[in-house]
């Protein structure tokens, strides 16, 4: 089944009055449940607009999208919150932990906007499953570069998401760190989680399940992204 | 559940920024506190006087020379000397009235006692009548009332403190002392009366039984010569409506005067309406001030937050993408700026029982801080930070999660 499913999507930004920019032009894309996905293109490329409007932080301007086949393209501000509160996990490059809290209470942050049943013990779960069950009382500045992104993996997982979007997850780790992460997100994608991977990085991006590539606002090969991941289809 | 994570997430945000938070925090406490210990003040003036008019009894009246009865309370202490426009015929006409159990003029006198080398100079000297003590409604509590009937032998009554001034004790009957040239002897001592020292009466000059000295008429007459007649005090008999009794004489004296206003008659109970009035606008003014100083509180919160949503703006961006609502993070900012101002408020409240307890310690006043003014502050203290938080916590809520996140 489609989790995602785009068509025809626009996004223009008003720079000016009589000036428009045309950051993404008619894209379609669709991404299958369990699908591990990378999106690949130069900076200003529009591969993080795209991201942001699979993630329900930012609307097309015009064109639809269903996510789990409902069209959320027109939904209202609150209810794309609750969306992302429970089926949406983001991973950012600056890992965006909040420094005043500890590593568990960044885990547990998304309880207070969404209902996850046993939350503290679900919260040590996941963080001892990512290695970090020693570093739950840590503040992120006593967190190294790894053990940062893995809080905030964790954070994105506390609500049992169905898709997890990574937006250059390695970008502010070293190569060895950086693998560690996407062994982290394809042991996720193995569990049947749905990753969208943003990175400029060929050797990342060549670990998902493909590659779509971002030029100008338009998808160059969108053959690609219709094409069901072999990975998958070998590990059913 | 959420509110009470926002409470916690609150004060860690408090700690984070302690410096700013501790002044804005001050500011609040600053106001909530002169809203309390202000209409302490008052409050406490309030139930001052209205003991004092209650030791007059609920009898009593008062002739005024000026007129009171037009709502608009011109009670001025300077009026108790001076000239009067009482007249010997009004006395006489109140005294003689059928309601009227006992009155009395009461004119103020100027010169200072004397005991040797001792000088009271605060007491309050006063030609009255001979029923003084009733028509006033003081009690004697030792010794007897002077005689007019013996106008040569200068007998006085005097309050406690009087005695205690030139005697060093209250025991001073049979004490003789100098008022100006002429040499009195004490008869009789008023009760005492648990009032503060020069605390100002409602009827105008500080009528203090405990520093007052009261001369025969008569006797006062002839070695001061002629003498204004200040007021006429008064009871109305048991039966009497003290209220219709005023509102009667005030007629009669008026009429008396030509059908001038410059008269009137008070009873107790009106005063009591009258000081309520002047009371209620102290108490306003007082209002006032507070309410100034809780703007500044007020903007000292807007600050904070609208200081707290730049800096955290990344935050709000972080916390928008893990899937809190606007109003979550109106919740949120809001409840921080609640929990600020009602932190001033409570601490605001803890200095008023302070500085409460300390003036009445140092100074003779008696402030009272009601259960009610309490509940004031506190509501207060909410209403404030959620008038003054909600335009930092919309601000909050609006920000656009993609641009929050990019924001360094």
């Amino acid at each position: 089944m489609n989790l995602i499913e785009l068509k025809d999507v626009n996004r223009e930004f008003r720079e000016s009055k009589t000036n428009r920019l045309e950051v993404l032009k008619g894209i379609n894309l669709t991404i299958e449940e369990g699908d591990f996905v990378a999106l690949m293109g130069p900076s200003g490329s529009g591969k993080s607009t795209l991201m942001h409007i699979i993630g329900l932080l930012d609307r097309p301007t015009s064109g639809l999208y269903r996510l789990h086949g409902r069209d959320v393209s027109e939904l209202g501000d609150a209810e794309r919150a609750h969306l992302r509160a429970q089926k949406i996990g983001f991973v950012f490059q600056t890992f965006h932990l909040l420094a005043r809290l500890t590593a568990l209470e960044n885990v547990l942050l998304p309880t207070m906007y969404t209902h996850i049943s046993h939350r503290a013990e679900r919260a040590k779960k996941i963080m001892r499953d990512l290695g970090l069950n020693d570093r739950s009382h840590h503040r992120p500045n006593d967190l190294s570069g790894g053990e940062r992104q893995r809080v905030a993996i964790a954070r994105a997982l506390m609500a049992d998401p169905d898709l997890i979007l990574a937006d250059e997850p390695t970008g502010n780790l070293d190569s060895k760190t950086g693998q560690q992460i996407i062994g982290v997100l394809k042991k996720l994608h193995h569990e049947g989680r749905t990753i969208v991977l943003v990175t400029h990085d060929q050797a990342v991006a060549r670990q998902a399940d493909h590659i779509l590539y971002v030029h100008d606002g338009r998808i160059t090969n969108p053959e690609r992204a219709k094409t069901k991941s072999l990975h998958k289809a070998a590990a059913r | 559940m959420i509110f009470l994570a926002n409470i916690k997430a609150a004060f860690r945000s408090i700690r984070s920024n302690m410096a700013s938070s501790i002044l804005t925090v001050l500011m609040v406490m600053i106001g909530i506190s002169s809203v309390v210990v202000l209409s302490a003040l008052v409050e406490g003036l309030k139930q001052d006087i209205t003991a004092q008019i209650e030791t007059f009894g609920t009898r009593s009246i008062f002739v005024a020379p000026f007129d009171a009865t037009d709502g608009s309370p011109q009670i001025n202490p300077t009026q108790l000397f001076g000239a009067s426009s009482i007249t010997e015929s009004d006395y006489e006409l109140v005294a003689g009235d059928s309601d009227i159990a006992a009155a009395t003029k009461f004119s103020a006198l100027s010169a200072t006692p004397k005991a040797d080398d001792r000088v009271f100079s605060s007491a309050l000297l006063v030609a009255g009548n001979a029923n003084f003590d009733k028509a006033a409604n003081y009690k004697i509590d030792q010794g007897r009332m002077f005689l007019t009937d013996n106008p040569s032998e200068r007998e006085v009554v005097i309050g406690t403190r009087v005695a205690t001034g030139l005697f060093d004790t209250e025991q001073a009957v049979g004490k003789k002392f100098m008022l100006g040239r002429y040499e009195y002897s004490i008869v009789g001592i008023y009760q005492k009366q648990d009032v503060g020292e020069g605390q100002t009466s409602p009827f105008g000059g500080s009528i203090d039984v405990n520093s007052i000295i009261v001369v025969p008429y008569e006797t006062a007459r002839r070695d001061y010569g002629s003498l204004q007649i200040n007021r006429i005090f008064g009871q109305v008999t048991e039966t009497a409506d003290a209220g219709a009794v005023a509102d009667r004489l005030t007629a009669a004296l008026q009429k008396n005067h030509g059908d001038t206003k410059d008269i009137s008659v008070l009873s107790a109970k009106e005063i009591l309406s009258l000081l309520d009035s002047v009371l209620g606008s102290l108490a306003a003014a007082s209002s006032g001030v507070g309410a100034i100083s809780l703007l500044v509180g007020g903007i000292g919160i807007m600050n904070i937050m609208l200081v707290a949503v730049t800096e955290r703006t990344r935050e709000i961006g972080i916390r928008k993408a893990i899937g809190a609502t606007r109003s979550a993070i109106l919740l949120q900012f809001l409840v921080e700026a609640l929990v600020i101002s009602v932190l001033g408020a409570l601490i605001g409240l803890g200095a008023s029982l302070g500085a409460v307890a300390a003036i009445s310690a140092k100074t003779t006043l008696s402030p009272v801080i009601t259960q009610s003014s309490m509940l004031l502050a506190v509501s207060i203290g909410i209403a404030v930070g959620l008038v003054f938080g909600l335009i930092p916590a919309i601000r909050a809520a609006r920000k656009d999660p993609i641009e929050a996140l990019r924001y360094e």
